[in-house]
């Protein structure tokens, strides 16, 4: 039986937190300003949905690390 | 007719050639016992040489629970020239001894609730005086040949059992030799002196761990704890408490807990809110939390509070492949010479774990199972839930739980979030997609055009 580690240090919980949640909102920005910006005929369906995945995996993922470093349990 | 008494007979003849076979073969040659009354738990520590004199080998040595009244919480045996424990399974000692030979045994008891505050009420600037009554004799279902007794308590002697030979000296009591005596023997023991040691019950304790993959496991105790000494009756004056050193005797203003040395993130708090009161200090082996309850604690008075901290995960889970073993004390460290009346243990297991497995240093009363719904949850996680009644210090061992987890699913949470934000975006990408409005959209008409 080995001591068990966590897939990443809680040290750097709030650290990621930061960066994932500032890249996250920086891509959900793109995302609302081509939303508005484009009229509805000329908006590209895969430019929407890449924008959309990329922001998503970037804001639950820093959301997820800041739940950690706040306490909540997961 | 004949027949049936002709059963009887028989029947009759094999009891008691039973009861010869079961224990008439052990006899305590020599007790010493001694009864330590000096905290609001009564331990007491025999060593007894028993003699094997009967014709085959004895793998057990019964002890008894009746040397004071009160409940028996625990009771430990092991060899006097080794420090090894001897296994005690439902109150026999496991112990071999050969037909002729003899062993020297050490049994402790710890007896909770044994002595009793008389008088039962109390004004503040009173005495505080307890009793207990128990058995004069060391209480053994074999015949002990000598046996000698010593009674320590914590301040002045109000009266005591005085049977000859026994001897007093400040707050030390002795009694015997007394020879001879058979089986199951009894004549009453009283002793009635004053005590200020905290007398402290936690009536009620729910621990909670809640096992977590990501980093810290956290442990919450909620606990309400009752001053089991003399109740306070009268007046209570707080300015008599000031100034007045007997005015507090009784009272119970702090005390200290140990947590383990890689707690961090305590919190100490009621139904009301955080209680300021109270100082956390870290020292090598431990963190140690100085508890102050919003008043102090008079005979009667009760309350209530829970204690909170993380522990890194790797403190208390190990793991081989996708096994996991969750490792921690039944029951933590309260206060000094703790006797918890009541504990529930929950172990909040991560969602998807498996084939559940618990094992425990000794039998607890009831075992059962729960689901505790929380965040970045679908089904709820299993809780282990464990009760038992009764506990002392010597109940803070570890017991463990194990489990299994199929790899990968550490990462469910996280992708439940993104699952989350994703959906978001779709209903946004939809929503702007759907013209609500009853007017003609003329752009689009004349693009048609």
């Amino acid at each position: 039986m080995d001591v068990y580690s966590p897939p990443v240090s809680p040290a750097l919980y709030s650290q990621l937190a930061v960066v994932l949640l500032a890249i996250g909102v920086v891509f959900s920005g793109k995302f609302f300003v081509y939303e508005v910006s484009q009229s509805k005929s000329r908006r590209s369906i895969t430019q929407e949905l890449y924008l959309a995945a990329t922001a998503s995996v970037f804001l639950g993922i820093g959301i997820f690390f800041l739940a950690l470093t706040v306490g909540i349990p997961v | 007719m004949w027949r049936n008494s002709g059963v009887w007979a028989v029947l009759a003849v094999v009891l008691a050639v039973g009861a010869v076979g079961t224990g008439a073969s052990l006899v305590n040659e020599d007790v010493t016992r001694t009864i330590n009354a000096q905290t609001h738990l009564t331990n007491v520590e025999a060593k007894v040489t028993v003699k094997n004199t009967g014709s085959a080998a004895v793998h057990a040595y019964q002890v008894s629970d009746a040397n004071i009244d009160g409940v028996l919480a625990f009771v430990s045996a092991k060899f006097e020239d080794s420090d090894d424990e001897l296994p005690v399974r439902d109150g026999a000692v496991q112990v071999n001894i050969a037909a002729g030979k003899s062993v020297n045994l050490v049994i402790t008891q710890v007896y909770t609730h044994a002595q009793k505050p008389f008088p039962t009420e109390i004004h503040q600037k009173d005495d505080q005086l307890v009793k207990f009554t128990g058995n004069l004799y060391f209480a053994s279902e074999y015949p002990t040949t000598t046996q000698k007794t010593s009674v320590v308590v914590p301040g002045r002697l109000e009266s005591f059992t005085k049977s000859k030979p026994y001897s007093n000296k400040g707050q030390e009591l002795s009694y015997g030799p007394y020879t001879d005596v058979k089986a199951n023997a009894h004549k009453d023991l009283s002793v009635h002196f004053e005590s200020y040691t905290p007398f402290l019950t936690v009536t009620k304790l729910v621990r909670e761990v809640t096992v977590s993959h990501w980093g810290y496991a956290s442990i919450s105790e909620d606990i309400t704890i009752v001053h089991s000494g003399a109740k306070l009756v009268g007046e209570f004056s707080r300015l008599d408490l000031q100034r007045d050193p007997r005015a507090g005797r009784t009272a119970l203003r702090s005390f200290t807990t140990r947590l383990p040395a890689a707690a961090s993130g305590v919190n100490y708090r009621d139904v009301i809110g955080n209680i300021s009161t109270s100082n956390l200090r870290e020292e090598e082996d431990a963190v140690i939390v100085e508890i102050q309850p919003r008043f102090p604690l008079f005979g009667g008075w009760k309350t209530q509070y829970s204690l909170a901290y993380d522990v890194p995960s790797g403190e208390i889970l190990s793991t081989e492949g996708s096994t996991y073993v969750m490792s921690t004390r039944f029951v933590g460290h309260v206060f000094d010479n703790q006797v918890v009346d009541e504990a529930e243990v929950r172990v909040v297991l991560p969602e998807g774990a498996a084939d559940v497995q618990v094992n425990t240093p000794f039998p607890v009363d009831e075992q059962s199972e729960d689901v505790k719904v929380t965040y970045f949850d679908t089904t709820g996680r299993s809780v282990i839930v464990l009760k038992k009644a009764n506990l002392v210090e010597e109940h803070m061992q570890d017991f463990t739980v194990s489990y299994t987890m199929p790899a990968g699913s550490t990462v469910r949470e996280p992708l439940m979030a993104v699952a989350f934000f994703f959906a978001l975006f779709v209903v946004a990408i939809v929503l702007n997609r759907v013209s609500l409005s009853i007017a003609p959209d003329v752009q689009a008409d004349k693009k048609k055009q």
